[in-house]
């Protein structure tokens, strides 16, 4: 009965993966260095904009 | 933001697919321009900004650790729901554009795209929808020219502005690639002209 139990647990995280859109960045967000540069970017790849008003501390 | 939003996995599979950039008023006169420029009165802000430059969504403030994706995602879908209250198809359309291209998977797009085949025949609401479609695909196209002139490709950069002037010759896309070509010292020929 266990390995039948495991798997359809895998198989329902693997259909649960698969409905889910764009995958996570696997070493983190990458942010652009340059403003300009990242709208230009962004504009160009067809994907949106993500800006991040902040100060240090 | 850096120890309890960033690090969080569903957090990372939003931001995926965007292009980040942060903006630190703090780090010289040129950011703290660019925060007057969006109207940003305090910080964190946050904005997310489509490739035709419109801002989508605002979050004033820290969304908290757990909410970060449906605070930018409701966000649309409350505006969306109070278009369709008010039968304002025009607003209907656009917030459900935005909610079907931009944030696909999530449970909002799938209701935007129920408002979409509920609506779909209505004229105002069809109309704004394409007119939806055809500005994003615009200004997609001018943004591959840029970018491509961003990243010293000349000729492509040449080719990619003119493919933006044959396909809407009278946007405001057509007129920004005519004047990206002009500094470009490329001669385009008069109107008619073989």
């Amino acid at each position: 009965m266990r390995p039948t139990l495991l798997a359809i647990a895998l198989l329902s995280t693997a259909s649960l993966a698969l409905a889910e859109p764009p995958q996570p960045a696997k070493g983190g967000i990458v942010w652009e260095t340059s403003f300009d540069a990242a709208k230009t970017k962004a504009a160009g790849e067809g994907k949106l904009l993500f800006v991040e008003f902040l100060t240090d501390g | 933001m850096e120890t309890d939003t960033w690090p969080r996995d569903e957090v990372k599979t939003f931001l995926a697919d965007k292009v980040c950039v942060k903006v630190n008023p703090g780090k010289g006169p040129d950011q703290k321009k660019r925060m007057d420029e969006f109207g940003v009165k305090a910080v964190p802000a946050m904005i997310l900004i489509s490739p035709e430059g419109k801002e989508l969504v605002r979050a004033a403030g820290k969304p908290a650790p757990g909410t970060f994706t449906s605070y930018f995602v409701n966000q649309r879908w409350n505006d969306m729901i109070a278009a369709e209250k008010a039968q304002d198809w025009k607003a209907t359309a656009e917030h459900a554009f935005i909610l079907t291209t931009w944030f696909p998977g999530t449970e909002a797009a799938q209701r935007a795209e129920s408002m979409i085949a509920a609506h779909g025949e209505d004229p105002t609401f069809k109309a704004a929808l394409e007119a939806a479609k055809t500005a994003n695909e615009r200004a997609i196209l001018l943004g591959k020219a840029n970018l491509l002139l961003q990243d010293k490709k000349k000729a492509e950069a040449i080719d990619a502005f003119k493919a933006v002037i044959a396909a809407h010759p009278d946007s405001k896309e057509a007129e920004a690639a005519k004047a990206a070509l002009k500094k470009l010292g490329v001669k385009l020929d008069a109107p008619g002209k073989k």
